[in-house]
């Protein structure tokens, strides 16, 4: 873990880390807790390594950098025994005591000023510093700063480079190797890739042919805005960081009504403002992807943390009553994946898609193998090929699965009026009862289609274990390594997953009569999964595990709560 | 054959607005101006708000889209960064634009798109049955203001002068043919082209009607007006309600956001080939 003040770049050193370990062919799973503000709040990133993939965070460390004076008081107490601290005396107040950790002082802001006449280096010095205690070899750090700097030019680079060494070289001068902790690269590592979860959802985007975003920044959805517009050229993808969320999801849902695959990502807030256009995709059935990165709330809440208290916002959101889809990926991986369906799922049902994730996954980084993509194909549903549109087409179509055909503009035979107004098949307004009742319930139609071609839940894990982890999204990552911790307390425990929020994803009551005992883990207080699942598949489960502190949960959070749950 | 305003016209029903509202004229002015551009049908995008003209798109012909109240220019951004070949036209009433959808306008003109905005401002809340609206002068009753409307008016023309719109007129609805050619000017304009119409709503204002624009309207083109010169049309921007210069007050050449970016130089992005997409490159540069 490395932790420092906010501007004093503790994200630097902590992407080089993570790089590194990559480049030893470790797999690594990577989170950052931080505070609301530019500088001067502790900040920490959370790195964990190791040769197999990693599942979540959690919060013991074996290794700690503190760069600043706080991080040292408000974690040394989570350093495992037989772990390791690094810190600088001259930044810390208070005694840095406990005997069953190794302490490593080094002056890392003199090292810093001395070499690259800046303290602020502190940080490069500090991660030559983990690299030689770490027993790894120095040069893949050194190409990294190459690699990170060139850009500032020659100097910035060696100098770096000096400091990065100066801090290697310290503690091959000062301390014996008493820690017993080392950085073994793998013999033949898997080609692996390092992204958060935000990234990931553009790569699957991209893969799906993704060609406009809109977005206005809120933490902590940016980074989708942020890389979509850094592989916009690459891609030809229209990026836009717009005025407001009002522009970021009416120009998307024009994108999309015009024929390309787009996009808007937000958080609460800014989901908030979108709510009106979001009825308007539904009502002139419009394809478009809104990409929602859970914050606590409510109003501006904790904006820098993580949480799940969006559900029921994204599911209702927008008046009256009109078909959506609600997605929520476990995993970096599932990120990528779903990100790509939920474009095919826009353009087959017409409708708005919701990707609803969390900070915790958004912004959290993880090592991926090269993901398989040859599977991946494009469906676009019935849009209509030009020669298909017929003398009698009508935009909006009665049909038997709720579907009708589309045309986009510019198609020879296939204008019509699209219109928010209730309409006629042919899209002309209209508020006579009987045709407004048809295409009503034409429209909601769409809903049954979708449910029916939704993959069933499946139970992760032990078909016969004791008790069954029921959760969404990202808290798929800390309670699969949880089921592991309650195995070696001889506890059994799977997992029921549910990706799909809405229409809820078939199979969840048949799941849970195989459950011997479910417990809900989800981080919003009303455990808004709970209540979905109460009302459509008619189990209200008791056994509830709740955190809305704005902290995702770890895995031992998790094991030990099931522990005091299941103990008689 | 050349086209005529019947191309452009829908077979579905007829334009419901009140006997004698301004919105006919407009309508007639854009179906004209269509024709004696020789548009495509099929090819032309009418996106409009919500309000009594913003139901256009109802008797077109054309892809019509009625969107939300104030969200159309976002909307219409959007559908023309999709498909910049298609002609796009946005309309929208002086609530619609200058009121709840004023930050897409401010910014529209900031981005430049190649975008027709017709505003018909007819100074009131016409489907919303009557209330005073952005382009009301201060002291006009309504139902929402019975003892006078306390705030002073929009200046639609100086605001869009003083926010980089490349295309500034302003047209009344009741002059056809000046119309017409306004909205074929302004179609012909690379960038974003806005036209302020003045609109009677013969329903709800009694003051601003045709026998009032009769005879304070007066064309800019015929009184030596430099339409490169940003300074004079602000003088100009300043003359109602004594009178209201019609035509265009300003033009500008500037670049249009689809030119200056390399990803529409391969044709509009609606015709790019997605089914083949290769992201391993990306998992490259995420690698170490
Ligand atoms: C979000 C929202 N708020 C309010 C309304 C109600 N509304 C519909 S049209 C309108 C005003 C119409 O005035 P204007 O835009 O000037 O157009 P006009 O009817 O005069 O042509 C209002 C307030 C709405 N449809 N949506
Ligand atoms: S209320 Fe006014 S603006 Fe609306 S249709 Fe009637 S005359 Fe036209």
């Amino acid at each position: 873990m490395i932790g420092g003040k906010a501007g004093e770049g503790i994200e630097v050193p902590g992407n080089m880390f993570a790089k590194l370990a990559m480049h030893a062919g470790l797999w690594l799973n990577s989170t950052q807790e931080f505070y609301s503000v530019i500088k001067g709040y502790n900040n920490i990133n959370q790195i964990r390594v190791s040769e197999n993939p990693v599942k979540s965070h959690n919060n013991h460390y074996d290794l700690v950098l503190s760069i600043d004076d706080e991080t040292v008081g408000r974690y040394i107490d989570d350093i495992v025994p037989g772990g390791g601290l690094v810190y600088d005396p001259s930044l810390v107040s208070g005694e840095v005591k406990r005997d069953d950790i190794n302490l490593f002082p080094v002056p890392m802001v003199e090292i810093a000023k001395e070499k690259v006449g800046l303290g602020l280096a502190k940080n490069i010095v500090g991660i030559g510093v983990c690299m030689a205690l770490l027993d790894y070899e120095i040069q893949p750090l050194l190409d990294l700063i190459v690699k990170t700097f060139a850009r500032k030019g020659e100097d910035i680079v060696n100098k770096n480079i000096d400091a990065a060494q100066a801090g290697y070289n310290y503690v091959k001068e000062h301390f014996n190797r008493e820690f017993n902790y080392q950085i073994r690269p793998l013999k033949e590592p898997v080609k692996k890739f390092f992204v958060n979860g935000n990234q990931s959802i553009v790569f699957g985007a991209i893969k799906a042919g993704l060609k406009f975003v809109s977005e206005y920044p809120m933490t902590p959805s940016s980074s989708v805005l942020h890389s979509a517009a850094k592989h916009a050229q690459q891609y030809d993808i229209s990026v836009n960081h717009v005025e407001d969320e009002l522009s970021a999801i009416n120009m998307a849902i024009g994108a999309g009504y015009a024929g390309v695959r787009s996009m808007a990502a937000t958080s609460g807030g800014g989901f908030a403002l979108m709510t009106e256009a979001i009825g308007m995709a539904g009502m002139i059935e419009a394809p478009v992807v809104i990409v929602e990165v859970q914050r606590p709330g409510p109003s501006t809440g904790l904006p820098t943390r993580s949480g799940q208290g969006d559900l029921r916002t994204v599911m209702h959101a927008s008046q009256g009553e009109f078909p959506r889809i609600v997605l929520s990926p476990g995993s970096h991986e599932e990120a990528f994946y779903m990100a790509h369906e939920a474009f095919n799922l826009a353009e087959k049902y017409q409708c708005p898609v919701i990707l609803l994730t969390e900070k915790y996954l958004g912004e959290g980084h993880a090592t991926l193998p090269f993901l398989k993509t040859d599977h991946l194909t494009v469906d676009r549903g019935k849009l209509l090929k030009e020669d298909e549109i017929t003398e009698d087409f009508k935009r909006y179509k009665s049909s038997e699965d709720g579907i009708p055909p589309r045309s986009i503009p510019g198609q020879k035979g296939g204008a019509h009026c699209a219109t928010t107004y209730e309409h006629l098949e042919s899209g002309y307004f209209t508020e006579e009862v009987e045709p407004v009742k048809k295409i009503y319930a034409r429209r909601m139609k769409k809903m049954e289609t979708i449910e029916k071609n939704l993959p069933s839940v499946q139970i992760e894990g032990d078909a016969d274990a004791e008790v069954t982890i029921v959760c969404w999204g990202a808290t798929y990552m800390p309670a699969s390594e949880a089921i592991d911790l309650l195995a070696k307390d001889g506890i059994t425990a799977n997992m029921l997953h549910i990706k799909y929020m809405l229409p809820l994803q078939p199979g969840v009551l048949e799941a849970l009569e195989q459950c011997k005992r479910p417990i809900l883990v989800e981080s919003n207080y009303n455990a808004q999964l709970g209540g979905v699942i109460a009302e459509k598949a008619g189990v209200d489960i008791q056994s509830k595990i709740l955190d809305y502190s704005g902290r995702p949960f770890t895995p031992d959070q998790i094991a030990e709560e099931i522990k005091k749950l299941t103990k008689k | 054959m050349p086209r005529t305003p019947k191309d452009y016209t829908s077979t579905e029903g007829k334009p419901n607005w009140c006997p004698g509202c301004g919105d006919f004229g407009i309508e007639a002015a854009m179906k004209q101006a269509m024709a004696q551009l020789d548009l495509d049908p099929d090819k032309v995008m009418l996106i409009t708000g919500i309000g009594c003209g913003a139901n256009m798109p109802s008797w077109f012909s054309t892809y019509g889209l009625i969107t939300l109240h104030g969200r159309a220019v976002a909307v219409a951004t959007g559908a023309h960064l999709a498909n910049h070949e298609l002609s796009t036209f946005v309309e929208g009433g002086d609530g619609d634009g200058y009121g709840i959808g004023m930050g897409h306008f401010i910014h529209a003109m900031r981005r430049n798109p190649n975008l027709t905005y017709i505003v018909g401002n007819n100074t009131v809340y016409g489907l919303t049955k009557g209330q005073v609206s952005p382009t009301s002068a201060k002291g006009c009753a309504g139902p929402s203001t019975p003892f006078g409307n306390p705030d002073p008016p929009v200046n639609p023309i100086a605001l869009a002068l003083a926010n980089h719109c490349s295309f500034v007129a302003r047209g009344y609805a009741g002059n056809l043919p000046h119309l017409v050619n306004l909205i074929k000017e302004a179609h012909n304009h690379k960038g974003f082209s806005f036209i302020d119409v003045l609109q009677p709503c013969v329903t709800y204002d009694k003051v601003h009607g045709y026998k009032y624009y009769q005879d304070l309207t007066y064309d800019l083109q015929q009184s030596n007006h430099d339409t490169t010169n940003q300074e004079a049309a602000f003088k100009k921007a300043f003359e109602p309600p004594e009178k209201y210069p019609i035509g265009i007050f300003y033009k500008e050449e500037r670049p249009i956001y689809v030119e200056e970016l390399p990803q529409f130089k391969k044709g509009p992005l609606t015709r790019h080939d997605i089914s083949k997409i290769d992201v391993k490159p990306l998992f490259e540069e995420y690698s170490f």
